[in-house]
């Protein structure tokens, strides 16, 4: 392994003027009046500071231009547990980045090619989620701190409730690129963790070989008009859900010959990916969940992050697939439909069940 | 810089999963500087995957026979032992020289209900057993018959693998995400949880 590089870093033109034009949109009101709009749920939050949102938005456009390569880890907890993985990352401007992983008892050794252009849908991307985060959360700039050896900026985005940090960036100085980023749910735990404990900043490893690429995105998007008809033949198809998490993208795939929607939200920060298929779920079958009441409601959960809840309710089977905190998985989980975990009470079902026992004894029925 | 010192011990605690978050960070941050603990963690988790891959030590012939004489059949079970001594429903015989009449002992010439050897009130507590056992059949059998009518639809099992690759195409590009967690997620769905709490 190589040792971090001081400097080297280049921004393109293109990637100065992007945090310009954003800073124009998203900052107007730092400067002077009012904070960005929120939901109204959310209270009124400090004002957002402007140098922050520059900053997140060179961030932003950095690996159009940076190449770095370098050993990170990814870290996330639970109330159930935790669990770590240390990768090599390799990025190319405008080719992609190559994520190495060796095995662990958790997981299994994987290579994976993340293309540029593969991973990165219109809706979702770009300055919509900048947007989006600086008005769900607070923006401030929280001072210099050092990353692997290189001088960085600390930002922060707060819960607009209690101010507790919902997320901190710390950002390289030279180049704009994340070398730290640390996520927390509204009690202040951290939840999510990845840091470059050695980077190479200006040059991507001398490695040529490629492994293979992250196959893209289901191509098959469904606009407005689809999914009120979708809508109208029983598919559920919320703008938003609790949270502040707004509807940004919607794929229609295949499974096993049969239809499965694919719902993308996002408040900025969390990312929540609802997916809906026809039929009851075959919960006998499921591996490594488990049955548990969230939020007033039996589902089956896999704890890990991404965290996973399934279930079935009025003939669709529902997959949430979230990073988010734990309380916004409970609510989104508690907005959606569900059956009743019980039926009417004890008498009904006696009462339905003394009616079918005499149906069997009687001659005529 | 001054180096911390070596991993050591830590580095068993840190493959089975036993490090609390500020330790598995710190040691984390020393493997990717240190190669000779990051050759060791290696070493530490080859070695563990070895023995969890291992088969298990074939029994030997002795136990295999024994086992399947287990298998063959032998005598019944015996008797369950009861927690509480009940009292005797069937009434046992009169020890030699004891009147066999249902007449009374005591003294005031009144029936003893609660002598055990009373064929009365044995009968009565037959019948009352009987219909009780039969009311809470005919009660379970017309819970069970009454349960609610299983949700209609062909059974479901959602792809996880192709799930996990979709989430991560759609999540990847938002800005400021993290590209390992992406390829992570797509790679094996994401990082799972052991068994164990780290202590957190």
């Amino acid at each position: 392994m190589s040792r971090p590089v001081l400097g080297g870093g280049r921004v393109g033109v293109a990637g100065l003027l992007a945090p310009v034009a954003l800073l124009a949109l998203l900052a107007g009101s730092a400067a002077g009046s009012a904070p960005t709009a929120r939901p109204a749920s959310w209270g009124e939050g400090a004002p957002n500071d402007a140098r922050a949102l520059l900053l997140l938005g060179r961030a932003t456009q950095a690996p159009a231009t940076v190449a770095y390569h370098g050993v990170q880890f990814v870290s996330a907890w639970s109330d159930t547990g935790s669990t770590s993985l240390v990768v090599e990352v390799d990025h190319r401007p405008g080719h992609g980045t190559t994520v190495r992983s060796n095995s662990t008892t958790q997981a299994p050794a994987a290579d994976t090619f993340l293309p540029a252009d593969g991973v990165a849908p219109s809706v979702i991307g770009g300055s919509n989620a900048l947007e989006r985060l600086a008005g769900n959360y607070t923006v401030v700039l929280a001072g210099r701190r050092t990353v692997s050896g290189r001088p960085a900026d600390l930002v922060e985005a707060r819960w607009p409730g209690n101010h507790r940090p919902a997320a901190r960036f710390w950002l390289d100085a030279a180049t704009g690129l994340v070398l730290r980023r640390e996520v927390y749910d509204n009690q202040g735990r951290t939840t999510r963790a990845s840091a470059f404990v050695e980077i190479v900043v200006g040059r991507a490893s001398s490695t040529q070989h490629l492994p293979p690429a992250m196959p893209d995105a289901w191509s098959d998007e469904v606009d407005y008009s689809d999914r009120a008809a979708m809508t109208s033949k029983g598919w559920h198809c919320p703008d938003e859900l609790p949270g502040a998490l707004d509807l940004v993208d919607a794929r229609r795939g295949e499974a096993d010959g049969a239809p499965i929607l694919h719902l993308s939200y996002t408040d900025g920060l969390a990312t929540v990916s609802l997916f809906e298929q026809r039929g009851r779920l075959d919960a006998d079958n499921l591996d490594g969940y488990q049955l548990r009441d969230q939020g007033g409601q039996a589902v089956y959960v896999r704890d890990g992050m991404p965290q996973r809840v399934v279930w079935s309710a009025h003939g669709t089977v529902f997959t949430l697939v979230a990073d988010a905190p734990a309380s916004t998985v409970e609510d989104v989980v508690a907005a959606l439909p569900h059956e009743p975990i019980e039926d009417e009470g004890g008498w009904h079902r006696l009462g339905r069940g003394f009616e079918r026992v005499a149906s069997w004894f009687n001659p005529f029925g | 810089m001054i180096r911390p010192e070596h991993l050591g011990q830590r580095i068993s605690a840190l493959v089975d999963g036993e490090l609390g978050h500020a330790a598995r960070d710190r040691a984390l941050a020393h493997i990717a500087h240190c190669p000779s603990c990051r050759a060791a963690l290696e070493e530490e988790r080859r070695v563990k995957d070895r023995l969890t891959a291992a088969p298990a030590p074939p029994a030997s012939p002795e136990l295999t026979a024994r086992l399947r004489a287990l298998a063959e059949p032998g005598d019944p079970l015996p008797p369950r032992e009861r927690r509480m001594p009940l009292t005797p429903l069937v009434p046992t015989l009169p020890a030699p020289g004891r009147p066999r009449t249902g007449r009374s002992s005591r003294p005031d010439g009144r029936r003893d209900s609660t002598r055990p050897g009373s064929r009365g009130t044995t009968r009565r507590v037959r019948y009352t057993a009987a219909a009780a056992s039969a009311a809470g059949l005919m009660l379970v059998t017309a819970f069970l018959a009454g349960a609610a009518p299983q949700t209609p639809g062909t059974p479901v099992l959602p792809p996880a693998a192709e799930i996990s690759v979709e989430h991560a195409a759609t999540t990847s590009g938002l800005p400021l995400s993290d590209p390992a967690f992406g390829a992570v997620t797509a790679s094996f769905g994401g990082l799972t949880f052991p068994p164990r709490a780290s202590g957190r």
